[in-house]
């Protein structure tokens, strides 16, 4: 696996270009096991989480992501170095990856099922996802059916309960709106406007579903999509639930106040508020954004985190920003 | 936009797999005295034949699966049906692919309980008597046939006795298909002293041996963590515990099961995991605890594999005390294709004690070190365990190699870690170990 940048010694950089000439082998293509993870100068890597019928018969691929650093935020546009094939299937997919949070003893810090791509039932092949980060290109495969001459359904995923119960939350956009789950999610059904700097509020409801005793949900906020190197500002405008449980180490504290895609923020479900999303997000450049909200049933139930592939639920906002 | 589904999931999982899984459940406790068999007699008629030389081969290594009605995908029961999977049977034999027992023979310590692996002079008859032709022999030198256990009975019964208490996870409804499912009952044990544990074995239902993916047990006395009672995954027998050494059962506990299922086209209805345990009597205390604890490879941080590549993953730990390590078992899932177990003596000497090269998820061993070979570590020795990856097509069990692939609780995903039972020394239970062996040493030399 290729590491992107390093430093080597200036003398002996210089010395091995003499030796070998300028058109020296890339050394950045060597793999190194066990090498320590760097901070910067890795790649995104792109993954294929697995598929699920739908109602209508019609299948959804689940994608996500691993930013292979510890430190670096990498944005990619949307373009000839981050692309789906076939085309029809392009769009729906991240520019940008932040560097993920391990939730679960086996979650590492990879964002599974960022977003999905329905194909039709009776769709044959594979959608592919080609990511390139400074030059170095990898892509994976949605596909229906595993190639391995043993194992053929490894990445089936279900849509009914896991064994506590748990199934994918819901999110609606409307209040009168019926719930969306999954991990194509639901879009909210207005476009927003903001101008540079200022900061647009964001209302939505979303409910914890499971053949169990329901619980509250939490929120996630991520910048999904726009200008690269563009900083959207989360704010989440949600207030603490009465007697919540003190934030664990290294938890946000519960309450009003910026967000990070780290984040996991509590929704609340009494009182007047219950079962609300409020965030504002502010942003610091033109464009058109795409603000991704995962929703999930994390906390407090066994059966549901990112290493059982289960459950959460997206919603995403278009927003144009004008200067 | 997606709405609400409940399971109306028509895709067939292919059950291929489990074709292979299902030799998993019933293979062990019998295979365990291949070793003892011996190979051709040159004294007796030159020809190796089924009936005196391969049969009883059979009957000890591997019909405890291959006969009808068991899990094994086809029977080995009769000369007809060895002369109809006689070369298929020769190579995997040859290979160490049969019987399942995926531990390397010229590496580290060899003396193992509950040893699957066949002698060399075994394989050696079994390829010859096929590259020969494979001849009947005389009907009348076919070995009497076998008594072989119930597979729905626990293995260790044999050695042990019905276990002293059995305990059930709450029943539990496997899909036929989907995604894999995690089940973690907490049911009492029902005991209310405080016990020293013998043996301990893990039993999935018959039918469900092929879809238990792993089953961990651990003890919670008011709802508080109080330790590791086992830990089961496809194919493993169960655990022994040496004698002097306790692992601990609290008065009053609790089992909190950790289950992980993997649905492969059958609904499995109440299925149920039972764990059969036997106790020291009340008056044992142990001179010294014994742990079943999981040792992270990767320091617990992620690891990825790239599409068509391959993986190194390394752990280190030490101890505060000195220590006996009396069984290995690595586990992965279907990209773990090796793992060795090696100490570095606080000289600085580097010692392998296990190699594992040909590791699958079909066979979670447990490589339970034979008394007198168990490796003692001083404090300030080190464990190295790695553990080696193969995500290209030549990984038989990789279900796509053009994946990336990453941590991860399911069986697309993979895991790094190994399991080890590690009794807790001080410093003259050390001393004490190595001088009962030392002397037993002599006492079994030859006379001069």
């Amino acid at each position: 696996m290729p590491r992107v940048e390093s430093t080597l010694s200036l003398t002996f950089a210089c010395v091995a270009m003499l030796a070998v000439g300028a058109d020296a082998q890339d050394w950045t293509q060597r793999e190194f096991p066990l090498a320590p993870s760097n901070a910067t100068g890795n790649f995104v890597a792109p993954y294929f989480d697995g598929f699920y019928p739908n109602e209508d018969g019609t299948y959804t691929l689940s994608f996500g992501f691993l930013n292979r650093n510890d430190a670096d935020l990498i944005e990619i546009a949307l373009g000839e170095d981050n692309f789906i094939e076939p085309a029809e299937y392009d769009g729906g997919q991240p520019s940008s990856f932040p560097v993920g949070r391990s939730i679960g003893v086996f979650g590492g810090p990879r964002e599974r099922g960022a977003f999905g791509v329905v194909v039709p039932a009776d769709f044959e092949g594979d959608v592919w996802w080609t990511v390139t980060t400074n030059g170095y290109t990898t892509r994976v495969p949605g596909r229906l059916e595993s190639p391995g001459p043993i194992i053929k359904g490894a990445y089936e995923l279900s849509t009914g309960a896991m064994a506590e119960g748990s199934l994918r939350p819901g999110i609606r956009f409307s209040e009168g709106a019926s719930y969306s789950w999954g991990v194509r999610g639901v879009e909210a059904p207005e476009e927003l406007t903001a101008s540079v700097g200022e900061a647009v509020e964001i209302r939505f409801w979303a409910v914890d579903r499971g053949e169990r005793e329901l619980g509250p949900v939490n929120m996630t906020l991520w910048k999904h999509q726009g200008p690269v190197g563009a900083d959207v500002a989360f704010a989440s405008l949600v207030e603490a639930q009465p007697g919540a449980s003190p934030p664990r180490s290294g938890e946000r504290p519960p309450g009003p106040g910026p967000v990070t895609s780290r984040d996991l923020v509590p929704l609340p479900i009494e009182g007047v508020n219950a079962n609300q999303g409020h965030f504002s997000a502010t942003f610091d450049s033109p464009g058109r954004y795409v603000i991704r909200i995962r929703i999930d049933n994390f906390t407090g139930h066994i059966d549901s985190t990112p290493g059982n592939q289960c459950c959460w639920s997206n919603g995403y906002v278009v927003v144009t920003v004008n200067e | 936009m997606e709405m609400s589904m409940k399971s109306s999931v028509s895709r067939t999982v292919a059950v291929a797999f489990f074709a292979v899984t299902a030799t998993v459940g019933t293979g062990g406790a019998y295979a365990v005295t291949a070793q003892q068999t011996g190979g051709p007699n040159p004294d007796a008629s030159p020809a190796l034949t089924f009936t005196r030389d391969v049969a009883p081969i059979l009957q000890e290594n591997c019909q405890v699966c291959h006969q009808p009605g068991a899990i094994g995908p086809m029977s080995l029961m009769t000369y007809q049906d060895a002369r109809r999977y006689a070369r298929r049977m020769s190579r995997m034999v040859e290979q160490r692919d049969m019987p399942p027992y995926q531990y390397d023979t010229d590496v580290g310590v060899q003396h193992l309980k509950e040893d699957w692996r066949m002698s060399e002079e075994d394989i050696a008859t079994i390829t010859a008597w096929v590259a020969d032709g494979a001849p009947e022999g005389d009907p009348a030198d076919m070995p009497a046939p076998v008594e072989w256990p119930d597979p729905a009975e626990f293995r260790l019964a044999e050695q042990f006795g019905p276990p002293d208490v059995i305990v059930r996870s709450d029943p539990y409804d496997v899909p036929a298909v989907g995604q894999d499912r995690w089940w973690k009952p907490v049911v009492p044990v029902g005991v209310n002293t405080n016990r020293c544990i013998m043996a301990v074995e893990t039993k999935p239902s018959v039918v469900g041996r092929a879809v238990a993916h792993h089953a961990n047990s651990s003890f919670q006395v008011e709802g508080e963590s109080a330790g590791r009672l086992s830990e089961y995954a496809l194919g493993k027998i169960g655990e022994i515990v040496p004698d002097g050494a306790c692992r601990r059962l609290p008065a009053n506990a609790d089992v909190a099961f950790d289950v992980h299922y993997w649905p492969n086209g059958v609904d499995l209805e109440d299925d149920q995991i039972e764990v059969g345990i036997w106790l020291h009597p009340e008056e044992y205390e142990g001179e010294y605890d014994q742990t079943l604890t999981l040792y992270f490879l990767n320091g617990g941080r992620g690891y990825d594999i790239a599409p068509h590549g391959t993986l190194m993953t390394q752990g280190f730990h030490s101890f505060e005390t000195p220590v006996r390590i009396d069984s290995f078992q690595p586990h992965g899932h279907t990209r773990l294709v090796a793992m060795s177990l090696q100490v570095l003596r606080k000289n600085g000497r580097r010692e392998t004690v296990s190699m594992v090269s040909n590791w699958s998820a079909l066979w979670h061993h447990s490589h339970i070190y034979e008394d007198d070979v168990a490796p003692l570590l001083e404090v300030g020795d080190q464990l190295i365990v790695t553990g080696w990856y193969d995500n290209t097509e030549n990984n038989r069990y990789n279900p796509d190699p053009d994946q990336w692939v990453g941590i991860g609780d399911r069986t697309a995903d993979e895991m790094s870690h190994t399991w080890l039972a590690v009794t807790h020394l001080d410093e003259e239970g050390i001393e004490k170990i190595k001088a009962d062996r030392a002397a037993r040493l002599i006492s079994e030399q030859p006379d001069r």
